[in-house]
């Protein structure tokens, strides 16, 4: 079906009677009658006063001013330490109606704009040059401007107060009440963090940047929709469903498209390209004294079983000289047959002047003559079967070497002896095209056993796992960047406002699968089906991006370079010829790919046209530092040329610098590299090698089917259908044991972690340093907070963190059973505490955290937060 | 509708005049039941989503000073309702017998995928319009249809 017919069929359905627009004239007029406003209470009130920034002082004026009942204003002059609750109690208790309410309001929004004006005028003389005394470029006082507001209502006709509220009501949903103010940018921010501020357009006008100030913004609490998202979502979701777990549909959905629960939507007219989306996704916090990674069995018997066999092993290490003996007489024989076979084509070669035709319109039939199959030889280059190319070289040059061993000596291949013999690289690029060419043409491709690591945005971090929603945020002068395995968002942090200016994707077909600081600039690792690398990002630009060819199957950074495996089946899609090295060899480079030189690439043997690459780069400039490649049927690569190969006949091919061992195996399906040797998923089991090929450890019978399994650093991770589901700990290789790590909420940036945690009483933000691989902890901020706030209480998300090794914060959020409290906690590593930040019912909370020249900065949906001051 | 005769049925939408409302209310109104209709399980949850959208709508239409913007806002509300339904739906999320088979087909999608891909096959909206509608980045609206495509194995969709 296409998508044109399911249109079709889709609209056909007939819009039901009562929402056929003439229809919904009644269900408009019935809601009309029915409306009431809401009436304003205590708690409400105060909230809108604290976000106009009436203070303490200020308030009592307002109070007196709008004739509220004496005894209210002496009760609470008379007590300065009245918290919130009593505060809104007396006022419950007073005989302050809702009315009051408005009309302090009103008072307080006229106080509020005739402030805004006001510093406005005086910014304007003082840019204008005016003689204005320097002193008076200040804040106005409130009697200034009451003042003024007092004239002013002299000056207006009279009318009652309710009247008024209207006017002020008015301005709640109405865009036009006040047009937007043009400041400059060289005056200092005219609003300073109220709350529900909307946060100023900026628009550069001919060199001079602007500021739209759009006041009548402020106050998006009242549009009806907004608060039905909010309110009622906070009255459908349980506190404790919101922190347990996340039960949005999938993790994308997470990462755009969060939680109702927080979702707040600002309905305004600006295109649709300006609409802001304030929405955030409120990862569940794991608990700091979190789970183990499950146990797995070890099957004793099995160890003993393989012990057994190491011991044969030793005694047959006569046997094995002899193989190797034997494997590289092997190979010598299959060199001069290679040599002749490329001899012999040479010269078909100067006859021929055939034009190559496409190689893959179909494999001639098995009962086909050779005489009908080269009559449909697409290649330029034709060998065929019966030459004695293919049957030698390719038999014996490199796995066949142990075949041929066996069959020939009549040695027992269980349990053979690994086989070593030296590296051979290809001379020239008809030994890559002949190998290929005959992989193609028997339709083995190769390659189908690798597997990319379990990617996310977990770290391990000495015994912890840290749990996060995101790669972090990252600072650069006055670039700052968010990263996610989709994109990098750069964006500016000038004049107070941080403005996005670019979303960088990594290359099509990939994603971001790590991400770090690396010399003040951002280095951002992807991962593909047919394409790896890096970008470099620096002054919100991507410098360079390098390319590997296939998917990553290991990866370091280390002294300056970044190092990648990767694992590559090309994709033939037209005909090619030897010349067409770009199409059948690995390709890597600088922004763009070239095809590696034959003499870097190893014909394995194995059967295969895919390719195991290696290679290490700059990360600095990009410059590739060193490459190799082997070709054939490539399991896994490192990072430092050792590759895994699966043979014709279950044969593991080990690549190291300077030798292939091969080793007899039984149904491999998984491979991963380490220091220390590699890992191998066969049979069930997983089998731990050494360097030399020799099995050290067997893990019998993991816990479940093995589907993905990789190391981060000694750590071997083992990926089920439900994730990573044992952690082992392969220091000692030839005794791994089971690693425990704790799973923590929070955040790894380089050697410091920020791990978010909750107690009886008490919320937790702990920093950690890494130290001899274990994580040590520094220094905790704690605050403490009563159980049922705590169960409200959500972590901020990885891009509200900062660790610069001097402090640490992150910001987090809780409910109060009336209000949404976003709170932004910083701490020194010496354990001085700055005065917390908070913000009360903001659209967002506290989205991303920041430095910039020495402080800290977060943004939320007032906009940005000095953190420090 | 062109500029002069959109503000002046928004000015009268604004003072209360329900006809004229309807008349904005007209132009996105198939868009609208479509989205919710095939989105959600029970026709009576989307009749019930798009009229409490046309309420939002009535309230707030004298701030809405352009017909795209009253179109955003109109379709932002909507999505947003009808995600909360589907909250609500939890694990529920099944349709009952009487139902037309194409919406059997929808229901194999997630939630969100599937409103976007309503709105963008039954709706006629672009993927910046979806992106608008539902607060997701466009290249995350994209990757959803095309896994939506693939679902239900349709001709590439855009």
């Amino acid at each position: 079906m296409t998508v044109g017919e399911m249109r079709e069929i889709m609209r056909r359905r007939v819009v039901p009677e009562d929402l056929v627009p003439q229809n919904v004239i009644g269900l408009l007029m019935d809601d009309e009658e029915n409306a009431a406003p809401p009436e304003l209470d205590a708690f409400t009130f105060l909230t809108r006063l604290r976000a106009l920034g009436i203070g303490s002082a200020d308030f009592m004026y307002l109070m007196e001013g709008c004739e509220a009942p004496q005894a209210v204003v002496d009760k609470i002059r008379n007590n300065p330490a009245m918290n919130l609750q009593g505060l809104i109690l007396t006022l419950e208790n007073s005989e302050l109606t809702a009315d009051d309410y408005k009309r302090i309001l009103y008072t307080a929004r006229q106080i509020w704009e005739r402030t805004l004006t006001i510093r406005l005028e005086k910014s304007e003389m003082v840019l204008q040059g005016d003689d204005e005394p320097r002193e008076d470029y200040s804040e106005p006082t409130f009697e200034e401007v009451m003042d003024e507001l007092g004239q002013m209502r002299d000056d207006a006709p009279e009318g009652d107060d309710i009247s008024g509220y209207e006017e002020f009501k008015a301005a709640f949903v109405t865009e036009e009440l006040a047009p937007p103010i043009e400041v400059t940018s060289e005056l200092e921010p005219v609003n300073e963090y109220p709350e529900e501020e909307t946060p100023v357009e900026e628009e550069p006008v001919e060199g001079e940047v602007t500021e739209e100030v759009s006041v009548e913004e402020e106050i998006v609490e009242t549009v009806p929709v907004e608060e039905m998202v909010v309110e009622d979502i906070v009255e459908e979701t349980p506190v404790e469903e919101a922190f347990d777990g996340k039960t949005t549909d999938d993790e994308e959905e997470d990462q755009d498209a969060p939680d109702e629960y927080l979702e707040f939507a600002e309905y305004t007219d600006r295109s649709e390209d300006d609409q802001p989306v304030y929405t955030e996704e409120i990862e569940p916090v794991k608990p700091y004294n979190g789970d183990t990674t499950a146990i797995v069995q070890i099957d004793a018997e099995m160890l003993r079983q393989n012990l057994a066999l190491l011991a044969e092993d030793e005694q047959a290490a006569v046997r094995a000289e002899a193989a190797k003996l034997a494997a590289e007489q092997a190979q010598q024989e299959a060199r001069e047959a290679y040599e002749a076979a490329r001899a012999e084509e040479a010269e078909k070669k100067a006859i021929s002047k055939d034009i190559p035709e496409e190689p893959d319109k179909g494999l001639p039939e098995d009962d086909e003559k050779p005489d009908d199959k080269k009559k449909r030889e697409p290649f330029v280059v034709r060998i065929p079967n019966e030459h004695p190319y293919h049957k030698g070289a390719i038999i014996t040059a490199a796995a066949g070497a142990a075949v041929v061993f066996g069959a020939s000596f009549g040695v027992t291949l269980i349990p053979e002896p690994p086989v070593i013999r030296s590296i051979t690289y290809a001379e020239d690029n008809a030994a890559i095209f002949n190998e290929i060419y005959y992989s193609y043409y028997d339709n083995v491709v190769g390659g189908e056993k690798a597997h990319e690591p379990t990617f996310d945005y977990n770290k391990i971090f000495g015994d912890l796992l840290v749990t996060a929603d995101g790669f972090g945020t990252f600072s650069e002068g006055d670039n700052v960047y968010t990263v996610t395995s989709e994109a990098v968002s750069a964006s500016v942090f000038r004049g107070g406002t941080l403005t996005e200016t670019e979303e960088i994707h990594p290359p099509e077909g990939t994603r971001i699968v790590d991400a770090f600081d690396e010399n003040g600039a951002l280095v951002a690792v992807f991962s593909g089906t047919d394409d790896c690398g890096f970008m470099r990002i620096s002054g919100g630009k991507t410098l360079f991006t390098v390319r590997q060819d296939g998917f990553i199957t290991d990866f370091e950074y280390k002294d300056g370079d970044i190092l990648i495996g990767s694992v590559y089946t090309p994709r033939f899609t037209r005909t090619f010829g030897i010349q067409d090295s770009m199409i059948y060899m690995p390709r890597l480079g600088v922004d763009e790919k070239n095809a590696l030189e034959p003499q870097s690439v190893i014909p394995s043997g194995t059967k295969g046209y895919s390719y195991g690459i290696s290679a290490a780069y700059s990360v600095s400039n990009g410059a590739v530092r060193k490459s190799v490649a082997v070709l054939g049927n490539p399991i896994s690569a490192s990072t430092d040329g050792r590759f895994i190969l699966s043979g014709e006949e279950d044969m593991l091919m080990t690549v190291g610098p300077e030798e292939i061992t091969a080793v007899k195996v039984e149904g491999i399906q998984l491979a991963a590299f380490c220091d220390n040797g590699s890992a191998t998923y066969e049979g069930g089991n997983i089998i731990l090698r050494d360097r030399n090929g020799d099995v050290t450890f067997t893990i019998a019978n993991p816990a479940q089917a093995v589907t993905a399994m990789w190391f981060d650093g000694d750590l071997l991770r083992l990926s089920g259908a439900n994730g990573v589901f044992i952690t082992m700990d392969c220091s000692d290789f030839a005794s791994p044991k089971v690693a425990e790590l704790k799973t923590v909420g929070g955040a790894v940036i380089g050697e410091n972690a920020v791990i978010f945690g909750k107690g009886a009483n008490s919320l937790t933000i702990s920093h950690y340093k890494l130290e001899n691989g274990a994580s040590s902890l520094v220094n905790t901020y704690k605050k403490a907070l009563a159980p049922e706030l705590l169960s409200t209480l959500e972590f901020g998300g990885i891009n509200t963190v900062i660790a610069d090794g001097v402090r640490f914060g992150a910001g987090y959020r809780y409910f109060d059973g009336v209000s949404v409290i976003s709170e932004y906690a910083v701490m020194e590593d010496s354990g001085q505490v700055y005065p917390v930040k908070e913000l009360f019912d903001d659209r967002t909370g506290f989205m991303l955290a920041f430095k910039h020249n020495g402080n800290i900065y977060a943004q939320c949906g007032g906009g940005i937060v000095d953190i420090l001051n | 509708m062109d500029k002069k005769e959109y503000r002046e049925t928004v000015s009268m939408a604004a003072n209360g005049d329900a006809k004229a409302f309807s008349r904005l209310y007209e132009m996105i109104s198939r868009e609208m039941y479509y989205t919710a209709f095939y989105s959600l399980a029970d026709d009576a949850d989307a009749i019930e989503a798009v009229s409490g959208t046309i309420r939002d709508g009535f309230k707030a239409v004298g701030r809405l000073r352009s017909e795209a913007a009253f179109r955003v806002f109109m379709m932002k509300t909507l999505f947003a309702r009808i995600k909360m339904r589907l909250r609500e739906y939890g694990s529920e999320d099944v349709l009952d017998e009487e139902q037309p088979e194409i919406k059997y087909r929808l229901f194999e999608l997630d939630g969100v995928d599937r409103i976007c891909t309503v709105m963008y096959i039954a709706g006629k909206f672009t993927i910046e319009d979806i992106s608008a509608f539902s607060g997701l980045m466009k290249g995350n609206v994209k990757k959803r249809l095309n896994k939506s495509v693939n679902i239900l194995e349709l001709d590439q969709i855009y």
